[in-house]
């Protein structure tokens, strides 16, 4: 197989014609209007997802729970949450049907605790998905955390202030959700950028 | 029947060196006396001998390590060989000083012949950290002296044997010294010599114990005294320099961890605690626990444990003595795996909450607990992770709570629903009526609440 091959099938590479054929192993948002324009058409397995944000509050994990509780509900391992700003509040996240049995709480104190702790999770095995709320995070880090993904072919969503856009970074899906529900995919493998995506995100769910 | 003989002829040395890992000569001599009783390769290859005056040692090495013989540690290290044999042997028995029997013949079935075994055991030993020769015999007492001249046979053909200990000399037949030098004396140099004396003469001048070793020798199958394993586990290392990094210790706790490994298997158990003392220079002790949420009897799991343990630690004093002491046994379960029982999700979920455990402290790693209560604050809750605990409750809430609702201005927030009117805890000491919103400010969504007396608060963020 020459390298040319290999790096279509791992999605590195793409024609501009075919790049919605790439496979990329990925699940649903649970978005209709956000999955066509992911590669793979949902949330990437086995790499880091980076959704930057304006502010807090503004939906950031309400368009990740949908996912999330799918997930949850798939096997016995844990759903690692690294340094929420709050509390979570169990009985609503229940409402959006996510085990809350399966999520496990860490807290770290320093960058190095964190990306220990991430790292050591998705090696074990254990982890089914690892959401993490940072701030700088320098790159070798940062690069140690999307190789422990893409061994342990899980998502990991990494939130940070929108002020990190203009940073480089390693994640293989960058996000921008804005606070009035607009979401600009600002890298994303297989494709080029996407401004201005609309989304619908309910503050509890809908049904 | 087969037995297998292992000496250890430097146990005592290597026993009292078992935490040190530099590459110096060591000696090893004997308290009140002045000789060199065991040495290593190191001093070995500057020309030291066993049984060197220790002033003629030390002019030939320009430095070196020193340990005095200590019986109980050598007992000790004994102890722990025979552990890490048992899965070896149907039956093994300790002879002291510096040997173990194994009665092979009836493993041979299960390890497929003679060879196969022979192999394995020699592969299990190599992490061991001892120097060992072995050999096959036909009694216990032909394997040992075999063992010990350094004649490692691996047959079971008597004949082959007999041969091999025709060219024992007289000193290699450990005998009694006085009776070894009489002989010697007498010009019986080798065992054949003394094989074709008669018996009876040998008897009249020696005494029978002579006698009756000599018949040992060749037909004797009396099985020795039996080692059982210990109900507990401890296991001391002495170190010979003084650790003053955590991560130092490392080297020694392997030693350990890898006996404890065939400990535990041998006894098909698994262990949840390790307990670590520490002893310092100073005379003071740190005590650690090293838990293991599903119980593991693999170094491998332990060690990588006991990595982030000591990764965040620091001395309080330079260590010189590390025990390593198991608890709270549990036998052994069959893990739940997959549909394609490849993979073992609850296993790797619990060796990964060992591992946050080990390296952020069990109050920084929780669970949500879920009670049925009106009042948000008390509906969610936190637990050790540990536990369960499940209930459903689900509600319309926001996904994020405040630790304490926080009073604020309500004048920028701009009411987009409610109220829903949240009224609980008459029957305890917190009784609560409040009127919560849904509130938006900057485009952010909030979760507000007017107290009775007119005050607001924030108490929720829907991320």
């Amino acid at each position: 197989m020459t390298m040319l091959d290999t790096l279509t099938e791992q999605g590195r590479l793409w024609s501009a014609r075919h790049w919605q054929e790439t496979r990329i192993p990925a699940i649903t948002t649970g978005l209709p209007e956000l999955d066509p324009h992911l590669p793979g058409h949902g949330w990437p397995l086995g790499a880091v997802t980076e959704i930057l944000i304006d502010q807090r509050a503004s939906g950031e994990l309400r368009l990740l729970l949908p996912a999330l509780a799918r997930l949850s509900t798939q096997d016995a391992r844990w759903q690692l949450w690294l340094n929420p700003p709050l509390h979570p509040c169990a009985p609503a996240l229940q409402q959006w049907q996510l085990d809350t049995e399966r999520v496990l709480l860490a807290r770290a104190k320093n960058a190095n605790d964190l990306c220990y702790s991430l790292e050591k999770s998705l090696n074990s095995g254990g982890c089914q998905a690892a959401l993490t709320w940072c701030e700088a995070l320098d790159k070798a880090l940062m690069r140690r955390i999307q190789l422990a993904a893409e061994r342990a072919r899980v998502p990991v969503f990494l939130l940070r202030p929108a002020r990190f856009v203009q940073q480089p970074s390693v994640a293989a899906l960058r996000v921008h959700l804005h606070a009035d529900s607009r979401l600009d995919v600002l890298k994303r493998r297989a494709g080029w950028p996407r401004p201005d995506i609309s989304l619908s995100l309910p503050l509890t769910p809908e049904h | 029947m087969l037995w297998l003989y292992l000496h250890f002829p430097r146990l005592a040395l290597e026993a009292g060196f078992l935490g040190d890992q530099r590459p110096l000569p060591q000696l090893l001599l004997q308290p009140g006396q002045h000789t060199v009783l065991q040495c290593n390769d190191y001093a070995r290859d500057a020309g030291v001998r066993e049984g060197m005056n220790k002033k003629t040692a030390f002019c030939l090495l320009a430095d070196c390590a020193l340990a005095e013989y200590d019986p109980h540690s050598e007992q000790q290290a004994l102890q722990q060989l025979a552990l890490q044999c048992y899965r070896h042997a149907a039956q093994i028995s300790l002879q002291p000083p510096s040997g173990l029997l194994l009665e092979a013949g009836s493993m041979l079935g299960v390890f497929g012949g003679l060879q196969p075994y022979w192999e394995s055991t020699r592969t299990h030993l190599q992490y061991s950290g001892f120097t060992w020769s072995m050999s096959c015999g036909a009694t216990p007492a032909m394997a040992r002296l075999l063992a010990q001249a350094g004649i490692e046979l691996c047959t079971q053909n008597r004949t082959i044997m007999l041969q091999a200990l025709d060219t024992l000399t007289v000193e290699q037949l450990d005998l009694d010294k006085t009776i070894q030098t009489k002989l010697m004396a007498m010009g019986i140099q080798t065992y054949p010599q003394l094989k074709a004396l008669p018996r009876q003469e040998l008897g009249f001048r020696f005494g029978a114990a002579l006698v009756t070793q000599l018949d040992r020798l060749e037909q004797d199958n009396q099985p020795p005294e039996q080692f059982v394993l210990p109900p507990r586990f401890q296991q001391t290392i002495h170190l010979n320099y003084e650790a003053e990094h955590a991560r130092g210790l490392l080297f020694p706790l392997k030693r350990m961890l890898l006996t404890l490994e065939s400990y535990l298997q041998s006894r098909q158990l698994l262990c949840e605690k390790l307990l670590i003392k520490l002893e310092h220079r100073d005379g003071r002790a740190s005590l650690m626990t090293v838990p293991s949420v599903q119980g593991s009897d693999r170094q491998s799991d332990w060690l990588a444990l006991l990595d982030t343990y000591l990764e965040q630690m620091t001395l309080i004093d330079p260590v010189t003595a590390v025990t390593l002491r198991a608890k709270d046994f549990r036998t052994r379960q069959h893990d739940s795996h997959d549909f394609l029982g490849d993979r073992f999700p609850q296993a790797d979920a619990n060796r990964m909450l060992s591992l946050l455990l080990a390296r952020l402290g069990e109050p920084n790693v929780r669970k949500l607990s879920v009670q049925h209560d009106p009042r948000p604050e008390v509906a969610t809750g936190l637990i050790d992770a540990q536990q369960s605990r499940h209930t459903l409750n689900p509600k319309h809430w926001p996904s994020m709570l405040w630790p304490q609702p926080k009073p604020i201005d309500i004048r920028p927030y701009r009411i987009l629903s409610g109220p829903e009117r949240i009224d609980g805890g008459w029957w305890d000491a917190a009784p609560t009526r409040r009127d919560y919103y849904v509130a938006e400010r900057a485009q952010a969504s909030f979760w507000v609440f007017r107290r009775d007396d007119g005050q607001w608060f924030l108490h929720g963020e829907f991320l």
